[in-house]
């Protein structure tokens, strides 16, 4: 493949990093890897520009982002919400964890999209409040209204919080 | 950051495995190198492709497409997808961009698909003599549903026949586009109409004496609502880029 001045370089640096947040972003890595692609073939399309300002990883993700936020009518990535939380194991299960990274998952995927991408960069890509706003091209503010409403959500789904916390449910 | 926080940002990492598969900048595009060189060596067979493309233009009826410009869009959100080398298209984001898997059975099948179907590519391998491996592998649509769309883009050079009449211009780039019964078009089971867009692109640098390449796009769609989808496609071809 021809490198175009790095593009290739890239899609090999970002792509598994990209990945892994649309997995959070989708719940489906089929969906998640068709993210990825649209993000950077539309990468492509405006790469003699981005190349330039050495800002293509963040271009690229802030291209993830809107595409994602724009799927909401698109039906193949559809959630279907359920009534209930995977069980919490017993204190001292060695699947403790795996129970409650389960959990975790399953609420942040049950979060309104804003919210649930609010969470991903945050907390999962470690982004700042500033790097978050950048990316989804919202306010700084928006954001940590929109962090705070969905960590309020997660702190009081019952089986999510006591599982998370160790208490007994 | 509380201690809240700092416990789902953990768990969040240690959730996520790894990825089923790479994307690479090839699965994005292919670039105008590994194009040439793959269509080097596969010139001969080229010809084979022509003469089937020249089969099966065969009973195509001659008409201009119709344009339904009262018809709704089927799709508010729309999405510019990379479909071959330089070529973009825009196109409703319920359609779903499909390559297609990696085949040693020739150069001349689709490139990519777009189609708002479920997808499922079924392919096997047969050994031959000297084990040599021949991978082929089915249309990742089988069948329209009603209302369904299937668009397949085939690229390849035609060294002895470019087209001669055109009755469109898309990009600077001279091309055709047809109405087309199903039937004539060699649709999947279940489409009910399709349309056939040419594009031929003169490419005298890369083969010698002055040869091109055509870019086939073949749209079939199903009824009973057939008229979104049309207009739909209209827009695609419309929307036709070629990076330069």
């Amino acid at each position: 493949v021809e490198d175009r001045d790095g593009f290739s370089e890239l899609v090999r640096r970002t792509s598994r990093g990209l990945q892994r947040t649309a997995w959070l972003l989708t719940a489906d890595w089929s969906t998640a890897e068709d993210l990825v692609q649209v993000s950077l073939a539309k990468t492509w399309a405006r790469w003699d520009t981005i190349r330039r300002n050495e800002a293509a990883d963040l271009y690229t993700r802030r291209v993830m982002m809107t595409t994602f936020l724009g799927w909401r009518r698109r039906r193949w990535v559809a959630e279907v919400p359920l009534g209930w939380l995977p069980d919490r194991a017993e204190r001292g299960d060695p699947f403790d964890d795996a129970d409650v990274r389960a959990a975790l998952v399953a609420a942040v995927h049950r979060l309104p999209r804003r919210q649930r991408a609010v969470v991903v960069l945050r907390y999962f890509d470690d982004l700042s409040e500033q790097a978050t706003a950048a990316a989804l091209g919202c306010t700084i503010g928006t954001v940590k209204s929109q962090s705070w409403r969905a960590l309020k959500t997660l702190r009081t789904m019952p089986g999510l919080s006591a599982a998370m916390t160790g208490e007994s449910v | 950051m509380d201690e809240f926080e700092r416990r789902v940002s953990l768990l969040l990492h240690d959730a996520v495995d790894e990825p089923p598969t790479r994307i690479t900048a090839e699965q994005v595009l292919r670039t105008r190198t590994s194009k040439r060189r793959r269509w080097r060596m596969t010139l001969a067979p080229a010809g084979a492709v022509i003469a089937v493309a020249a089969i099966a233009t065969v009973g195509i009826m001659l008409a201009g497409v119709t344009r339904d410009t009262k018809s709704p869009a089927t799709s508010t959100q729309s999405a510019r997808s990379t479909i071959y080398v330089n070529l973009t298209v825009r196109h409703p984001v319920s359609w779903r961009l499909v390559r297609p898997q990696v085949s040693s059975a020739g150069p001349s099948g689709p490139v990519a698909y777009l189609t708002n179907q479920r997808t499922d590519t079924q392919c096997n391998t047969a050994f031959g003599t000297h084990g040599r491996r021949t991978v082929t592998c089915n249309p990742p649509v089988t069948a329209l549903r009603p209302n369904g769309v299937y668009i397949a883009f085939t690229a390849f050079f035609d060294v002895l026949h470019p087209p001669t009449s055109y009755n469109r211009v898309l990009d600077g780039h001279h091309a055709t586009v047809q109405s087309l019964s199903a039937q004539a078009a060699d649709c999947l089971p279940g489409a009910t109409h399709a349309i056939r867009l040419s594009v031929y692109l003169p490419e005298p640098k890369s083969i010698p004496r002055g040869s091109g390449q055509n870019l086939v796009m073949s749209a079939c769609y199903a009824g009973p609502d057939a008229a979104p989808i049309r207009h739909d496609i209209n827009a695609l071809i419309d929307s036709v880029t070629f990076l330069r």
